[in-house]
C-alpha cells in the first residue's frame, strides 16, 4: 500500500475519532504551547538585551577586578552593574562574596596608569564607584555613585550631556546625573539643585542624555569626579572598574586582548587565569547569550514535562484507537494487508495526532505570547521555534504511537475479526 | 469437477483449496478441539455450502479455507502450495490475490465511503488509481449500487451494506469467494437479493463460492453440501444431484 493512501485512510479515521482522542490531542496542544511560550520568553529577553547592548558603543571596553566567572554570576543576579555603568563594589545585594573573597582581586590606580599606554587606547577612565545614599529634598535613595576622570567624561559613558555642563578637573562638589536619575528617580528639573551623597552636599551641574545601554548603566548612576569619590569613599588605592574607549582606527577586540596581556604581565599571571575580566560589547553579548540559552534550556525543560504528559495521552489514545479499530485491522488483514502496512497506518495516525496537536499548540502559543506581552514580559516566537514545536509534537506522536501500532500489526486476523 | 472426494486424488486437476487431515485446537483453561482431522477439496468453479449447528466448527473451517488462521494439525494447500511453508506476509498475499470475503457483520470500514470501501483491496494490492476507479465502478454496477458510491456505510440498509461487501470481495478478481453467514443479519427480501448475487457469481462468472450457513434452504442452492458436526465432516454430505434422486 502506498504511503499516501495509508496517510489518507489514517486521516479519515481521525475525522471520526471519539472525544477521548481529541482530549489526547489537547494534551499535545498544551505541551507544545507551553514549550514554545516559555522558550519565546528567553528569545524575547535575548532580543531586548541585544538591543540594549547595541546602545553601548562598540568601542568601549570595560575592565573589572574579579575572575570572568564571578563577573558573569554577578551580572546574572543583577549585582555589579554593566559595562559602562561602572562596577558597584561593596554592599547591597549579598553577592559580595563573588568579588571580595579571601584574596579579593584588585586593580590599583597605579596599574590603571600603566594600561593607558597600551596601543589603541584613546581614553582611559579609572573609576571608583560605590553605592551610596542620595538625598534630595525629602527623598532618600540608594544609587550608584561613579567617580570618573573628568577628562574621559562623558565619552566613557557612551552618551553625551543633555543639560548643563560636564565635570571639570577641579570640580569636587559637582555631580552629573544619569538620565533616569533626573527623569524618574527625582522627577524634577535638577539642574543647579543640591543633593546630598552620604551626607555630603553636591551641586548638580549637568544631566546626561538617555543611553539605553546596559542594565544599571549610566542612566541610573550619578557621576562625580574621581578625586571627589576618593575623599567621599575614603579609598584611593583600588579602582572599581576601568573603562577604555578604543581609538576609532583600532579593533576593540584587539585592544581588549592587548589590555588583557598587559594586565596579565602586571599581575604576573598566565593567560587564562585572569583575576579580572575584560568585556567588550561583543564579548558581553556572548556571555549574556549563554545565560539566556541556559534560561531557555531550563524553561524548555519544565515545559517538556507537560509535553511528555501529552505524549502519554497520545499513547493512551492510540491504544484506545487500536482497540476501537480492531475489527478494521482484521478486515485489512483479511483483504491481504501485510503487517507493515497496518503498522504504518497506525503510526501515521499517531504522527497526525502529534502534528495536529503541534499546529494548534503553536497557534495557542501565539495567543500566549500576546498575553505575556501584556504583562510586560518580552517574548518572540521565531521560525526556528515553530519548527521545533512541530518537530517535537511529531516525534512525540511517533514515539507514543509505536507500541500501539506494533500491537495492531500483530493481532491475528481471525481474532481481530471476531472482536466486538 | 463434480465427484465428491474426501481425499485428494492423484491424476485429477489440482484442487484450488485442499485441507488434509486438518485439526484446530484452541488452547486455554479448557482446551477445545474445533476441528478434528478434516479433509476437504475445493475445485475451481464449485459452489459449496458448509452447514452445521452453531459451535460445530464451520466458521473455523471457513477461516482455515480462507487462510485467515493456521491449523494446529494437518496441512492446508492453496493451489498445491502448503500454507505451513509460507510466511505471514506470504499468506496475506494469498488472501489478497486469491480470496474474497463476505462476512455476516458486513465489516465495512465505518470511516470510508462506499467507493473507498470497495477500493480498499485494490489499494492494498497497489493497483494504479485509474484502474482502481474503473474496477470499483464496474463492481458497484454489478451489485446495483452505482448511485451509492459517495454514501457512508451508516447511510445504507443491511442488504445494501452486504452488496457493498460483495463488490469489495470481487474487487481483486479473486478465484474464490468465502461467505460466512452472509444473510445472517438480513431480512428475507434482502437475503434473497444477496443470495442471488452470490449464486450468480458462481453460475455466470465461474467463481468458486464457499458459503457457510445454518439455513437449509440457502445451503440447497449449492452444488455440494458439507455438513459439520462436532468438528468433523458428517458422512451424509453429498452432491446436490444425489439428494434430489433420493428425495
Amino acid at each position: 500500500m502506498k504511503n499516501r493512501e495509508l496517510a489518507q485512510i489514517a486521516f479519515n479515521s481521525l475525522r471520526y475519532r471519539s472525544l477521548r482522542s481529541w482530549l489526547a490531542i489537547l494534551g499535545i496542544v498544551i505541551g507544545v504551547a507551553s514549550i514554545i511560550s516559555l522558550i519565546s520568553i528567553s528569545v524575547g529577553m535575548n532580543d531586548q538585551i541585544e538591543s540594549r547592548l547595541s546602545g553601548l558603543g562598540a568601542n568601549i571596553i570595560t575592565i573589572t577586578p574579579g575572575s570572568p566567572r564571578a563577573e558573569r554570576m554577578a551580572m546574572m543576579f543583577g549585582v555589579g552593574g554593566g559595562a559602562a555603568g561602572g562596577r558597584v563594589g561593596g554592599p547591597p545585594g549579598g553577592m559580595q562574596g563573588f568579588n571580595q573573597d579571601e584574596e579579593s582581586p584588585r586593580i590599583t590606580f597605579t596599574e590603571a596608569e600603566q594600561l593607558r599606554r597600551v596601543s589603541g587606547v584613546e581614553t582611559l577612565d579609572a573609576r571608583l564607584s560605590e553605592r551610596a545614599t542620595v538625598a534630595y529634598k525629602d527623598k532618600n535613595t540608594s544609587l550608584t555613585i561613579v567617580g570618573t576622570e573628568p577628562s574621559a567624561f562623558p565619552e566613557s559613558t557612551g552618551t553625551v550631556i543633555a543639560q548643563g555642563r560636564t565635570l571639570g578637573s577641579g570640580d569636587l562638589k559637582s555631580a552629573v546625573l544619569g538620565y533616569s536619575v533626573a527623569a524618574s528617580t527625582f522627577n524634577d528639573s535638577m539642574l543647579n539643585k543640591q543633593i546630598r551623597i552620604d551626607g555630603v552636599a553636591f551641586r548638580v551641574v549637568g544631566v546626561l542624555n538617555e543611553s539605553g545601554a546596559s542594565f544599571s548603566g549610566p542612566d541610573n548612576s550619578i557621576f562625580i569626579s574621581q578625586r571627589a569619590a576618593r575623599t567621599l569613599f575614603n579609598q584611593s588605592q583600588n579602582v572599581s572598574s576601568i573603562v577604555v574607549v578604543a581609538s576609532t582606527d583600532s579593533d576593540p577586540e584587539t585592544v581588549a586582548a592587548a589590555l588583557t596581556e598587559k594586565l596579565d604581565s602586571i599581575h604576573r599571571l598566565e593567560a587564562g587565569e585572569e583575576d579580572f575580566s575584560v568585556a567588550t560589547a561583543s564579548s558581553l553579548s556572548e556571555s549574556i547569550t549563554s545565560m539566556t540559552d541556559t534560561l531557555a534550556l531550563f524553561l524548555g525543560g519544565i515545559a517538556s514535562i507537560s509535553l511528555v504528559v501529552g505524549g502519554v495521552g497520545v499513547a493512551n489514545a492510540m491504544f484506545t484507537s487500536v482497540l476501537e479499530q480492531t475489527k478494521f485491522i482484521g478486515l485489512l488483514k483479511a483483504l491481504g494487508a501485510r503487517r507493515r502496512a497496518v503498522l504504518k497506518l497506525f503510526l501515521f495516525e499517531a504522527c497526525m495526532v502529534g502534528l495536529i496537536g503541534g499546529v494548534f499548540g503553536i497557534l495557542l502559543s501565539f495567543a500566549g505570547s500576546a498575553v505575556l506581552a501584556n504583562f510586560g514580559l518580552p517574548s518572540r516566537i521565531s521560525f526556528d521555534l515553530v519548527l521545533l514545536g512541530l518537530g517535537f509534537s511529531l516525534a512525540i506522536g511517533a514515539v507514543s504511537g509505536l507500541l500501539p501500532a506494533r500491537n495492531a500489526a500483530s493481532v491475528p486476523p481471525v481474532e481481530a475479526l471476531r472482536y466486538e | 469437477m463434480g465427484d465428491f472426494t474426501p481425499f485428494p486424488v492423484i491424476g485429477k486437476p489440482e484442487p484450488l483449496l485442499s485441507l488434509v487431515e486438518v485439526s484446530k485446537l484452541y488452547d486455554g483453561a479448557t482446551p477445545f478441539l474445533a476441528l478434528d482431522r478434516v479433509s476437504l477439496d475445493v475445485r475451481e468453479g464449485e459452489f459449496i455450502s458448509i452447514i452445521g449447528p452453531s459451535g460445530s466448527g464451520k466458521s473455523t473451517l471457513l477461516h482455515l479455507l480462507g487462510c485467515l488462521d493456521r491449523p494446529t494439525g494437518g496441512e492446508v494447500f492453496v493451489q498445491g502450495k502448503p500454507l505451513s511453508a509460507m510466511s505471514d506476509d506470504g499468506v496475506a498475499d494469498i488472501r489478497r490475490d486469491t480470496i474474497g470475503f463476505v462476512f455476516q457483520a458486513f465489516n465495512l470500514a465505518p470511516t470510508l465511503n462506499v467507493f473507498k470501501n470497495v477500493e480498499l483491496p485494490l489499494m492494498i494490492r497497489g493497483v494504479p488509481q485509474k484502474e482502481r476507479q474503473e474496477t470499483v465502478s464496474r463492481n458497484l454496477e454489478t451489485v446495483g449500487l452505482t448511485d451509492k458510491a459517495g454514501s457512508m456505510p451508516w447511510q445504507l440498509s443491511g442488504g445494501q451494506k452486504q452488496r457493498v461487501a460483495i463488490a469489495r470481495a470481487l474487487a481483486n478478481n479473486p478465484k474464490v469467494i468465502l461467505a460466512d453467514e452472509p444473510t445472517g443479519n438480513l431480512d428475507t427480501k434482502s437475503s434473497r437479493e444477496v443470495m442471488d448475487h452470490i449464486s450468480s457469481l458462481c453460475r455466470d462468472r465461474g467463481l468458486t463460492v464457499i458459503l457457510v450457513t445454518h439455513e437449509q434452504n440457502l445451503a440447497g442452492m449449492a452444488d455440494r453440501i458439507v455438513r459439520i458436526v462436532d468438528g468433523r465432516i458428517a458422512p451424509e454430505a453429498r452432491k446436490k444431484g444425489e439428494r434430489r434422486r433420493f428425495a
